[in-house]
């Protein structure tokens, strides 16, 4: 399963792969720092991926403005896309929900939980039947 | 001497001789003259003889047949009208003399009569007389006259007519009598004959004549009656009497007397007749004639019947009717009365008891029952005076009623027969009046006088009236107002909004809007509008009532309020984005320090000695406290009022929720006293309420059992809270401080100083109030309010 994370914060890359390298399957992760690098990637003509992880906090275009563009793409709206955030904010999961997610996990303090409620979401969407463009 | 004496002789001789020869000749002459005249003489004689014969025929025949009456007008005229003689009478009448100038008689007949005058003297020459010949004629003086002349002819010795005499006689009088006779019986006989009531003349009983209405009444032709008897077509109502009466009259002592009789129609029907019988005497005082007068009196009789009864219908009307009726003839005898009347004078007769009394004085006797007694009496007595109608005339009782009072003057036929006096208890109408107009003029002023504008409109919008406050408002006067269109004149904006208002007027429905309007400054206005329709006398809707508050100020007050709670809200609105921002940009690096601390004693947890992984397990308690600590700032700025999450929360549910998710010291219970209300509130606001308070109490409880009991009761506007619990207390010196944000008191852990900062707030939110009681070592207990 192909994933693609969009995330600024480089730890937070490192708790991404490191949470991947644990699983028994091989998930390969696409890195993009922000939307647009991610827009370009997506739109390249690279594999598509499976599902993508979305950071909300990014500089310049912000994980909804992205997660909008992305959805109103013929080609791309198609994509699985989790939101990964710290924000607890209703404004924004009821925002995201209504332009189309297919999760929304709150980053938890600690990295054992962290790890624990990712590797569900990565099971989880590993057992899904994926689009596969 | 004697010389001369002797010429003289001879000269006289001869002359004498002179004279003798010519009287010779002259005796000659006269002789044969003589002799001339004697054979004249004789022949002269002859003819004196004849004219003598003549004459006396002429005089024979001038008094033949003469009246001789010097006092008429007596003319001879020839056979062409010439007048030949007339005496002095016939001078005076006709004015003419025909001494002095010639008459010629033919000239003076009238125009009318000039072919019958033709025709007379034809007749004159024939017969030789002429009588009653009557003709005008017209005189001198131009008047005309009517005469009568007898005339006769005058024949000469050879009884040849030669001229004609004849006596006037004035007769215009006469005629015109006759005329005048004439005409009046053509009169009569046109009103006799035309007339409705049947007249019939008869001796002794015997019809000489009837006229048509007659001949109708009874059906017999005027023929017909001719031939009978009073008789045989008439039954006397009441015969005696009319026996008695009849004979009286043909006895002279009666000239007229009337009965109602029955007369047999033709076809055998009675008529009902009333017959006046006058008698017709001679110039002897012996009866003639009588008249009869018949008149048809069955249609008179219905008609009485029906007046009487129409009489009756009236006077029990006069009688029961609800106006005092006062009748009076002329000598102010009571005529008719009524009941009302007796009442509203309180008179204890009945009204019938009154009828014939006499009411002078009347006024003077009742005047005590007025406020003001003589000027009663007065009034009466210049009514009187005046015979002129009055009408609602007012008069105050000493009771306190108001009598209404009219007077009607009774004439007939110019002659003044008495009067009405109509009496009308108005106490209530006029009382209500008089408040109807108290009231008119207390809302009249207070219109007047109000701050309020006030304009009236008709159905076109036209302003028909403003009142002061109306100019005042909008800077006009009421002259450049009134007759205005209102939309027009106000420069009102919302132009539809007030056509469709008018249109609800029309209605009949009332109700109140805003509009934008102009005053005479140009400066726009808002105004409240309370609009009514307006009705006239009959109900119907003739246009509006508006009255008018000038609420720019209001308005512009509530602009502002309502502007700044616009920016109060985008700037909570903002403050809570940056709430979560600044949580996020916190929360995150707090991540990283947490996963890399945990990779640290994972990946060298080798080479890490006790010391350095105690370190690393306080740096993530430190982080932990941090994250709980922003998070509770988060919670803290995100407690708004949000009106529209008010629910019904039932309390009691959710201290079994919170029971269930935090942590409770095992020798600690939670328990409710009694059921717990249900109140109306945002339930997320209410847990985080009892939430932190429970929370707070549990973990601050050292005695065991540990104690914590919830209980509430009702006031009239809140719900009171209690949060008992047995566990170390507060001292007195916190119990303000406490609420206060960041002002932990705990020494624990996991106190961040916001909880009850939280709690503060929502009690806050809900108009309640937050205080405690404590004793330091035995418990706390937390009181609050929540608003209903």
């Amino acid at each position: 399963m192909n994933i693609l994370l969009i995330e600024d914060d480089m730890i937070e890359t490192m708790k991404l792969q490191r949470t991947v390298s644990k699983m028994k399957q091989k998930h390969p992760i696409v890195e993009a720092k922000n939307g647009e690098e991610a827009l370009d990637i997506l739109r390249s003509d690279q594999e598509l991926p499976d599902v993508i992880l979305l950071d909300l906090n990014m500089p310049r275009m912000s994980g909804i403005e992205f997660l909008k563009i992305l959805k109103a793409d013929e080609r791309l709206k198609y994509l699985p896309t989790v939101i990964l955030t710290t924000s607890e904010n209703r404004a924004d999961l009821l925002e995201c929900y209504k332009v189309g997610i297919a999760g929304y996990v709150i980053k938890p303090l600690k990295y054992e939980e962290y790890e624990s409620k990712l590797q569900k979401v990565l099971e989880y969407w590993n057992i899904n039947e994926l689009v596969k463009a | 001497m004697s010389f001369s004496m002797e010429n003289k002789e001879v000269i006289l001789l001869k002359k004498a001789l002179e004279r003798q020869k010519k009287a010779r000749i002259q005796a000659e002459k006269i002789l044969e003259e003589k002799s001339k005249e004697l054979y004249d003489i004789t022949h002269h004689l002859k003819t004196t003889n004849s004219k003598l014969e003549n004459l006396l025929n002429e005089k024979t025949s001038e008094l033949d047949g003469v009246f001789i009456n010097i006092i008429d007008p007596y003319v001879v005229m020839d056979l062409k009208f010439n007048v030949i003689n007339m005496n002095l009478s016939a001078k005076d009448f006709l004015g003419y003399d025909h001494n002095k100038e010639s008459l010629n008689l033919a000239q003076l007949v009238h125009p009318e009569h000039v072919q019958y005058t033709a025709t007379s003297f034809q007749s004159l020459l024939e017969v030789g007389t002429l009588k009653n010949y009557r003709a005008k004629i017209i005189l001198r003086d131009a008047t005309e006259k009517w005469v009568q002349i007898n005339a006769s002819l005058i024949f000469d010795a050879k009884r040849k007519p030669v001229a004609a005499q004849g006596i006037i006689r004035d007769i215009t009088q006469e005629t015109e009598i006759r005329e005048l006779l004439s005409e009046q019986k053509k009169q009569l006989d046109i009103i006799v004959e035309n007339s409705p009531l049947g007249i019939v003349l008869t001796v002794k009983g015997q019809i000489v004549k009837a006229n048509k209405a007659f001949s109708e009444l009874l059906g017999h032709s005027q023929q017909e009656l001719k031939e009978m008897h009073v008789a045989d077509i008439s039954v006397p109502e009441n015969s005696e009497d009319s026996v008695l009466q009849m004979e009286q009259m043909n006895r002279g002592e009666l000239d007229t007397f009337s009965v109602v009789k029955k007369y047999i129609h033709k076809n055998g029907s009675e008529v009902l007749a009333k017959t006046t019988v006058s008698a017709v005497k001679n110039t002897k005082g012996k009866v003639d004639y009588q008249v009869a007068l018949v008149e048809d009196i069955r249609k008179e009789r219905e008609a009485e019947e029906k007046i009487k009864a129409s009489e009756n219908r009236l006077s029990s009307l006069i009688l029961n009717l609800q106006t005092g009726v006062l009748l009076e003839d002329e000598h102010r005898n009571i005529s008719l009365t009524n009941q009302q009347f007796c009442d509203l004078f309180q008179i204890s007769e009945a009204p019938e008891a009154l009828k014939g009394a006499d009411c002078n004085g009347a006024a003077e006797r009742n005047k005590i029952h007025f406020k003001h007694p003589e000027a009663f009496v007065a009034r009466i007595n210049r009514v009187l005076a005046e015979r002129k109608m009055v009408l609602n005339d007012e008069l105050e009782m000493t009771d306190g009623r108001i009598l209404e009072r009219d007077y009607i003057p009774i004439f007939n036929q110019g002659v003044y027969k008495g009067h009405l006096w109509t009496y009308q208890d108005v106490t209530i109408r006029k009382n209500y009046k008089r408040n109807l107009e108290a009231q008119k003029e207390k809302y009249g002023s207070i219109i007047a006088n109000m701050n309020l504008g006030l304009i009236e409109v008709d159905t076109d919008d036209i302003i028909q009236m403003a009142n002061q406050s109306f100019c005042t408002m909008s800077g006009f006067t009421e002259k450049e107002l009134i007759g205005k269109k209102a939309i027009k004149v106000l420069g009102v904006v919302e132009q539809e909004l007030l056509l469709e208002k008018n249109q609800k007027r029309l209605q009949g429905e009332s109700d109140s809007y805003e509009v934008q309007v102009a005053n005479k400054k140009g400066e726009r206005r808002h105004w409240l509008i309370s609009g009514a329709p307006r009705y006239d006398d009959t109900g119907k809707t003739v246009g509006s009532i508006g009255i008018h508050l000038d609420i720019t100020d209001q308005k512009r007050l509530e602009l502002q309020k309502e502007k700044l709670l616009q920016e109060l809200e985008a700037s909570n609105q903002g403050l809570q984005e940056y709430a979560h921002i600044v949580s996020h940009d916190l929360k995150s690096p707090l991540r990283s320090i947490s996963a890399l601390a945990s990779w640290l004693s994972e990946d060298y947890k080798d080479v890490l000695d006790e010391t350095g992984v105690f370190q690393l397990q306080q740096m993530q308690e430190k982080v932990e406290s941090m994250d709980r600590l922003i998070s509770g700032i988060l919670k803290y700025s995100s407690i708004q009022d949000d009106s529209s999450k008010r629910t019904k929360v039932d309390v009691n549910s959710v201290i079994n929720e919170i029971r269930e998710i935090i942590f409770i010291p095992e020798h600690v219970q939670v328990k409710v006293k009694d059921t717990l209300p249900v109140i109306r509130a945002d339930s997320t606001k209410i847990h985080q309420l009892f939430q932190n308070l429970i929370g707070n109490a549990v973990v601050h409880i050292e005695k065991d059992p540990g104690k914590v009991v919830i209980s509430a009761e009702e006031t009239k506007t809140h719900w009171q809270f209690r949060i008992e619990d047995n566990g170390i207390g507060i001292a007195k010196e916190y119990h303000e401080k406490i609420f206060k944000i960041f002002q932990s008191i705990g020494n624990g852990e996991r106190s961040t100083g916001i909880g009850l900062s939280i709690v503060k707030k929502i009690v806050d939110l809900y108009e309640g109030t937050i205080w405690l009681d404590s004793t330091v070592g035995k418990g706390t207990t937390f009181y609050f309010t929540l608003k209903k």
